[in-house]
């Protein structure tokens, strides 16, 4: 691994390293170094150059990609010449994650949706048993009981204070509840919108925060407005019957249970809504619905 | 020229020779005897009285010419003795032939014509007188032969002496030329025969309706002794000569390089092998000269040895087929171009603690039901694996089966089948009416209850089959609060439950019921009533399993060796299968209803087509041992599965095809390996996702898995 500028021979390439870190600069030399070095060899490189006492992990990208492979076989297989210089950029290695706590809920949890806007440490978790527990980083802040039956999806929406949630309920109907998260995070009141004749897998809100959606069992999809009853505070006022809505239009045509649901970047997708199935993906827009199917035979969408 | 012979001397038969001096005088039609009559008479008495016409010694000088060179002895024969031979030959020759004392017979007579004149004019018997060129004589007629003459030449007798009775030969068949009558031959003599023609006709009808044979051909005179040898030989073997003896080399040399010599190992490895395995037939030896090598004592040992491999030994070239092993293999389509099917472990249902019997998935695929040896039932889910329901019964759980169109379960516990609901539907659809259909469905109808009192009267012994009861399930009872609402005691354990695709018949085979018609019975669900339409199988075996036929109204019962196939309308077998197997363990149908399967312990998987006879079409062992149950894909996939007590499951990818030119293509695709072999028992149960290429499978070691 000597540092010399010359001509690279079989077996040896031409890099260069940079990198975004502040405080590890590299000068920017064309590097001779022989080509079967992998993450772990070049990471021992840049710390040569650093001349760091304690050698820091190092991942490298190439193109914006990670380098997952050896110098030698990204050249082959990307059919580059091993005589023109490899920008490589080194950015800090991500370590394995080490489970900090563990939280034994009382039954099978069906999914889990961050509250805010990644990265986030609001989460919630929807439990076969109809409640859902927020948990703020590691710790268990609040358990709120949504339904009798079990819930199997959910989808959140960051609002200004909290959170809008949505989780699709097994008895077919979809449970709505706003969630302030702060130092004393608190449920607003549910609201179940129906519509679905039997248990629902996955729902979805839409990023406006206009729409619900969710398909399950029926083999259909339902789509929801967002009424302001929908997310509505308990402080709003105490009502004798929670909410019930009907859904606005029921999307048929999958032939096998709903398992995934999706509204899709509001730029890329302006009025569509992708769903999954056991046997289908396709793609909705708003009001025409032309299917393009892609076959995926998976598990749970 | 008539053949005159001189008259004195006849030696042949004719009538001119037998005339001895005939006078020439009269010229009356008979040689009128005149002063020489009595010396004439005489002469022809005597020749009549001879038989034997030889030459009498009279006077010889009868018109010969005395030319003195012949003798009279010689003037019967011929002078000139050359026989045949023409006498053109002679014709540049000074001679004409040979006499009988061998001289040469000289031309004498002149043959000019001159000399012809001359001797007409001088001569006064020219006129008589005949030159004989082949004796070269000249003959001169006499009287007697003129007389002769002119009596033939005017159709008469030659004289009255000529013998007549020798004139036409009587005897001599070939001189018989000539017409004896007058009449014209008839016509038919020169025509085809008309009696030989119908003759003919009559055998040829004969031999064309058979009844008579052409003659055989006949014998042959001779036999060739050698005709069929030249068939019979073979071409001799192919001379295989020896193998070449190897030419010394530097190893046999009296002084070799010292490389050729053995080593210690070498040597003590070359002591071990056997004879005919060594290289070298002895060990290399250095010696200093040529006068120190000693004599070579497996010398003719090994001429011996030679010997026998060129003159004993049997050499026969090998034969060896040249045949591309891969040719023969069949061609398979490869099992990445079938998927899907199921390969890997997707969920696992964990829970169980005893071997997992039978397992049953729910019409939509979303419920699984696992029966258990531990006296448990248990409903899972089939995406997560989350247990749904823990069912207790008292005593192992021995078949599950779910109702294809409501969600309702049947199962059996040892000596009872329940009819099991499971509380599985939301209760809080508006539109509720598929929870109520099911609670109603299972209500017990107490109208049901009083027919079978009169019945109980009787009293039936154990063998006589006891009638069947349904009860409701106690509402007290531990089974009651987890769903059971009624329940149905049975003669033996049931083995397998199988439900008619239209949800209100279930099958129910229990193989060790004591009386026969217990073995299969079928429980009706909405009039709650049991059938046993079995009462007296034929062939007595045990009953091992059965299978509803998804379209037609038959239903299929699997005994120990055959497959029956009953209508159960018209209350008739239809067909029997009959299969190699020992000792069958499951019976399936392909969702067309053209296709039967069965599996077997004796390891087989064994594939009917419907279609053909009751032959088996193809029967497949793919296993080790025994099978215990095989499975169709209830959907569209074209999947096979069997299970066996080797803790595998063979996927078979069974492609039917819907024209009847094409037999099905059975290709295995895969082998899953995961269970673990539990007391001698492996996978003893499995059942296909209904519309996705899943598979359940239940083990003996209390593990069920989703494959896919």
């Amino acid at each position: 691994m000597a540092a010399h500028s010359g001509k690279p021979g079989g077996g040896e390439a031409l890099v260069a390293f940079f990198t975004k870190l502040p405080s590890l600069q590299v000068p920017e030399e064309e590097l001779v170094i022989p080509s079967d070095l992998e993450r772990y060899g070049l990471s021992e490189v840049v710390n040569r150059l650093l001349g760091r006492d304690q050698p820091i992990p190092f991942d490298f990208l190439v193109e914006g990609e990670f380098l997952r492979s050896s110098i030698g076989r990204y050249l082959e297989a990307h059919k580059l010449s091993s005589e023109k210089v490899l920008r490589l950029e080194f950015v800090l290695a991500l370590r394995e994650p080490e489970q900090s706590a563990v939280d034994e809920a009382p039954e099978w949890i069906s999914s889990v949706a961050a509250l805010e806007a990644f990265p986030s440490t609001w989460f919630a978790a929807t439990l076969y048993d109809g409640t859902v527990r927020l948990y703020e980083g590691a710790q268990m802040k609040l358990t709120t009981r949504l339904s009798d039956h079990g819930l199997t999806g959910a989808a959140a929406l960051p609002t200004s204070r909290g959170s809008h949630l949505v989780a699709a309920c097994q008895d077919g109907t979809l449970k709505a509840c706003g969630f302030q998260c702060g130092s004393g995070p608190s449920s607003g009141a549910v609201s179940s919108q129906a519509g679905a004749k039997k248990a629902l897998q996955a729902c979805a809100i839409h990023e406006d925060g206009t729409l619900l959606a969710a398909g399950g069992w029926s083999m259909e999809v339902c789509v929801w407005n967002v009424e302001p009853e929908t997310f509505a505070d308990e402080t709003a006022g105490k009502r004798k019957a929670p909410h019930q809505a009907e859904a606005k239009f029921t999307l048929a045509g999958h032939s096998q249970v709903v398992t995934a649901l999706s509204f899709g970047k509001k730029e890329q997708f302006p009025f569509s809504l992708l769903s999954g199935s056991w046997a289908r993906l396709s793609r909705r827009p708003d009001r025409v619905s032309s299917n393009s199917n892609d076959e995926i035979v998976s598990l749970s969408g | 020229m008539p053949r005159l012979k001189p008259g004195a001397r006849a030696r042949s038969s004719s009538a001119s020779s037998r005339l001895k001096r005939p006078r020439l005088a009269s010229s009356s039609s008979v040689p009128v005897p005149g002063d020489e009559s009595a010396k004439k008479e005489k002469s022809v008495e005597e020749m009549i009285e001879d038989e034997d016409l030889e030459d009498t010694d009279e006077d010889s000088d009868h018109g010969l010419v005395d030319d003195g060179s012949s003798d009279d002895s010689e003037d019967d024969a011929p002078r000139n003795r050359i026989g045949n031979v023409p006498l053109e030959w002679y014709k540049d020759e000074d001679h004409v032939g040979y006499d009988i004392a061998g001289e040469k017979i000289m031309r004498t007579l002149s043959t000019s014509e001159i000399n012809a004149l001359l001797e007409s004019k001088d001569n006064p018997d020219a006129w008589r007188t005949i030159k004989d060129h082949k004796n070269q004589r000249e003959v001169v007629l006499t009287e007697t032969d003129l007389e002769v003459i002119r009596r033939i030449r005017e159709r008469m007798y030659p004289s009255l002496a000529t013998d007549t009775t020798e004139m036409v030969e009587f005897e001599n068949p070939e001189a018989r030329i000539h017409p004896e009558g007058k009449a014209h031959p008839p016509k038919s003599r020169f025509l085809p025969s008309k009696w030989e023609r119908m003759k003919v006709k009559r055998l040829v009808s004969l031999l064309r309706q058979g009844k008579i044979r052409p003659p055989p051909p006949p014998a042959p005179e001779v036999w060739d002794l050698w005709a069929d040898e030249a068939q019979l030989r073979r071409k001799a073997p192919t001379a295989l000569p020896a193998p070449k003896m190897a030419l010394p080399g530097h190893a046999e040399s009296y002084n070799p390089p010292s490389e050729y010599l053995f080593t210690e190992e070498e040597k003590k490895e070359w002591e071990e092998t056997f004879e005919e395995d060594r290289t070298l037939n002895h060990l290399p030896q250095k010696f200093e000269s040529l006068r120190h090598v000693p004599g070579y004592k497996d010398f003719t040992l090994e001429r011996f040895k030679r010997c026998l491999d060129l003159y004993l030994v049997p050499r026969a070239l090998k034969q060896r087929m040249n045949v591309d092993p891969e040719s023969l293999l069949p061609k398979l389509p490869n099992p990445k171009d079938l998927r899907p099917f199921p390969t890997h472990i997707a969920v696992s249902y964990e829970g169980h603690e005893g071997m997992i019997r039978s397992v049953a998935v729910e019409a939509t695929g979303r419920y699984l039901a696992t029966a258990s040896s531990d006296e448990t039932l248990r409903i899972w889910e089939v995406a997560t694996g989350r247990p749904v329901r823990s069912i207790k019964f008292s005593s192992a759980v021995t078949a599950v089966a779910w109702n294809p169109q409501h969600l309702m379960l049947s199962v059996s516990a040892e000596e009872n089948v329940f009819f099991l609901d499971p509380q599985l539907e939301i209760q809080a659809a508006p539109d509720g009416e598929a929870p109520v259909a099911v609670s109603s469905l299972l209500e017990f109808k107490e109208a049901n209850v009083a027919k079978p009192e009169g019945e109980e009267v009787e009293e039936p012994t154990a063998a006589k089959a006891k009638a069947v009861h349904w009860r409701a399930v106690q509402p007290d009872s531990p089974q009651h609060a987890a769903g059971c609402r009624l329940s149905i005691a049975t003669d033996g354990d049931v083995q397998l439950l199988v439900w008619h695709h239209k949800g209100n018949y279930c099958a129910a085979v229990s193989p060790k019921a004591r009386a026969t018609s217990n073995q299969c019975i079928i429980h009706a669900l909405n009039q709650q009533k049991s059938m046993r339409p079995f009462a007296r199988l034929r062939g007595g075996q045990q009953v091992q399993s059965c299978a509803f036929h998804p379209s037609k109204p038959h239903f299929l019962v699997a005994t120990m060796r055959s497959v029956r196939i009953y209508d159960l309308q018209k209350q008739a077998q239809v067909k029997q299968l009959i299969s190699g197997a020992k000792w069958i363990s499951s019976v399936t149908v392909h969702p067309t209803g053209d296709h039967v399967v069965v599996g077997s312990y004796d390891r087989r998987v064994v594939w009917w087509d419907l279609d053909f006879a009751s032959k088996p079409y193809k029967t497949l062992q793919y296993h080790d041992k025994a099978v215990r149950c095989a499975t169709f894909h209830p959907g569209k996939f074209p999947l096979l599965a069997a299970c066996s007590d080797d803790a595998t499951v063979s996927i078979l990818h069974a492609k039917v095809f819907s024209d009847l030119m094409q037999s099905p293509m059975i290709v295995p695709v895969k082998r899953l390996r995961d269970h673990m072999v539990n007391q001698g028992f492996g996978v003893l149960s499995c059942a296909w996702h209904p519309h996705q290429p899943w598979l359940f499978t239940a083990g003996a070691d209390g593990r069920a898995y989703l494959w896919a």
